[in-house]
């Protein structure tokens, strides 16, 4: 694979990711393998969470194993790696990675859905399935999820207008350094683009009568028989430096058990879109949302200096800067305080992959707090209409300790 | 989700996309805007502003398209926002390729700011927006704040 990288590599980071990989020559010090860790975490609701290499050269990435069953029956795939994602709603796989016969999800309309999910810069292609799904000890009975086939010649001319999300990248496609993503956001069903792949037609054909929300592909935290109000991510705080490997948790449920109680967490009101208000140099950034499945912390700040060459949109400081925004809360703000560094030195330092001052450009009226902002902190995802049992809190809402 | 930042092995664009469809909206002409509004079947709305029209077209899945006309009949700008991506093929018309070039950079911001084209596109999953403007063809009275 790495051999594979070297002679396809377009890029100067993955360059320089493989030369560090080659170059380290048994150097073996301990401060090119710092990992960091939290205190031992067993429960039922409780599933690792890994930010560390994964499938592809990516950085920032939050991994968790999922196991997908075809439902009611013990016929099972285990999928590592998946991109744990609290920016968007359901679980996709790519289907080269799934070997069981998932049935399809049929509705009133189709006997074989097909489904195009939009992202920011990407589209997820694939058939909508049934599958039981296990995380951790917690398990949901059949779920619709995606299965992402980028090479499913009846793929409609509606899903080709971004590159297709694939295992690995070429002309139409784009790697996503994940065998998965585990969609656990704010909101229940993914009201994406549905297709009937029953129709006779050369390509899966547009529908009128789309599936129902209840049909679409769902957030599979909905569907587990307790802690199904949301999430909690947990992962350590790191040195400056990066770390090889962060080692957190995937806690189930919010305030259902003694692990994943609000306490004095910062509650965070959002609209019906998901957005909250960040306000950062005086302005007010309506659009601003927490996402672990995005890598930096993105902002618009005229002042710090954007890399060059292939690392263009991350922010390259020739010394890291301090910063800080304020989160409107229901009463009050959180002022919360990070650090940019430059991304060409932290990846260029070590071949590390968790990173809690990377960071890069956004337009202005959007504060993306991605990954960085995760470390040292839990993070609550509420979905929406469930209620957290003892307050009087209802999703869809995010939630932080400082 | 967010943006990947290592791959960065695109080669080429796409060359399916190279050449710009007849029913270019950005743009375009006013024709081009009930094209947009029929084969979306969308329902259109119009509302005067200072030295343009605008039109607001919306998508049974939930899309808002706005599209800016001069007095000149030309689409000078178009806005979106909704659960997912508009027609960018079809907005966008022979800004498209420029579209595709942005998304293959790294980072999570979709941005192009040349004399030509402004284009700025965000959100995530359930709730994109952005827009896209030609600058030389603004008018006089209106501001790029107008356009949202």
């Amino acid at each position: 694979m790495s051999e594979t990288m070297r002679h396809r590599c377009a890029s100067v980071m993955l360059c320089l990711l493989v030369a560090a990989c080659g170059g380290g020559g048994g150097g073996g010090s301990s401060a090119s393998n710092y990992v960091a860790t939290l205190p031992s975490l067993s429960a039922t609701n409780v599933a690792p969470l890994m930010v560390e290499a994964g499938p592809g050269s990516n950085v920032n990435m939050p991994y968790v194993t999922v196991t997908v069953c075809v439902p009611g029956t013990s016929s099972c795939n285990s999928i590592d790696h998946v991109l744990l994602d609290t920016g968007s709603t359901g679980l996709r796989l790519f289907a080269s990675k799934v070997d069981v016969a998932l049935p399809a999800q049929a509705t009133a309309s189709s006997s074989d859905l097909g489904e195009c999910a939009h992202f920011l810069k990407t589209m997820a292609w694939g058939r909508v399935k049934l599958a039981d799904v296990q995380i951790g000890g917690e398990s949901a009975a059949s779920v619709p999820i995606q299965l992402m086939d980028a090479s499913d010649a009846r793929r409609p001319l509606a899903c080709t207008s971004s590159p297709l999300l694939s295992t690995s990248s070429s002309a139409n496609t784009q790697a996503l350094s994940a065998n998965g993503i585990l969609g656990v956001g704010l909101l229940a069903n993914d009201n994406q683009t549905y297709f009937n792949c029953a129709a006779s037609t050369r390509n899966c054909a547009p529908m009128n009568n789309g599936p129902t929300p209840a049909e679409q592909v769902q957030n599979p935290v909905g569907f587990f028989a307790t802690n199904n109000n949301g999430v909690v991510l947990q992962l350590p705080a790191l040195p400056a430096t990066g770390a090889l490997r962060a080692q957190g948790y995937l806690i189930f449920g919010v305030g259902t058990q003694p692990n994943n109680q609000l306490g004095a967490a910062k509650i965070v009101p959002v609209n019906s879109a998901g957005f909250f208000t960040t306000v950062y140099e005086g302005v007010n950034m309506n659009s601003s949302f927490m996402d672990s499945g995005s890598n930096g912390l993105f902002f618009g700040n005229a002042s710090v200096a954007i890399c060059t060459g292939a690392l263009t949109d991350f922010y390259c400081p020739t010394s890291a800067r301090s910063l800080s925004a304020s989160i409107q809360l229901d009463s009050g703000m959180a002022n919360v305080a990070f650090s940019i560094a430059g991304a060409d030195t932290l990846l260029a330092a070590n071949n590390y992959f968790a990173f809690n001052n990377l960071g890069g450009m956004l337009d202005n009226s959007s504060f993306d707090w991605g990954l960085p902002f995760f470390f040292g902190r839990s993070v609550y995802t509420v979905i929406e209409q469930r209620s957290v049992p003892g307050t009087p809190l209802i999703g869809p809402f995010n939630a932080f300790t400082n | 989700m967010g943006e990947v930042m290592r791959q960065l092995l695109w080669t080429c664009v796409g060359s399916l996309f190279l050449c710009s469809p007849a029913w270019a909206v950005l743009g375009g002409d006013l024709a081009s805007v009930r094209g947009d509004a029929l084969a979306w079947n969308a329902s259109i709305s119009q509302s005067a502003l200072s030295g343009a029209t605008l039109h607001s077209l919306l998508l049974p899945n939930g899309v808002t398209v706005r599209e800016y006309v001069d007095a000149a009949g030309t689409v000078f700008a178009v806005a979106w926002e909704g659960p997912v991506q508009p027609d960018f093929v079809r907005l966008l018309g022979s800004s498209f390729a420029i579209y595709q070039e942005a998304l293959r950079k790294p980072g999570r911001s979709v941005g192009v700011n040349n004399a030509d084209l402004v284009l700025e596109s965000g959100g995530r999953m359930r709730a994109f927006h952005g827009r896209a403007y030609l600058p030389a063809r603004l008018p006089a009275a209106l501001s790029t704040r107008d356009i949202r």
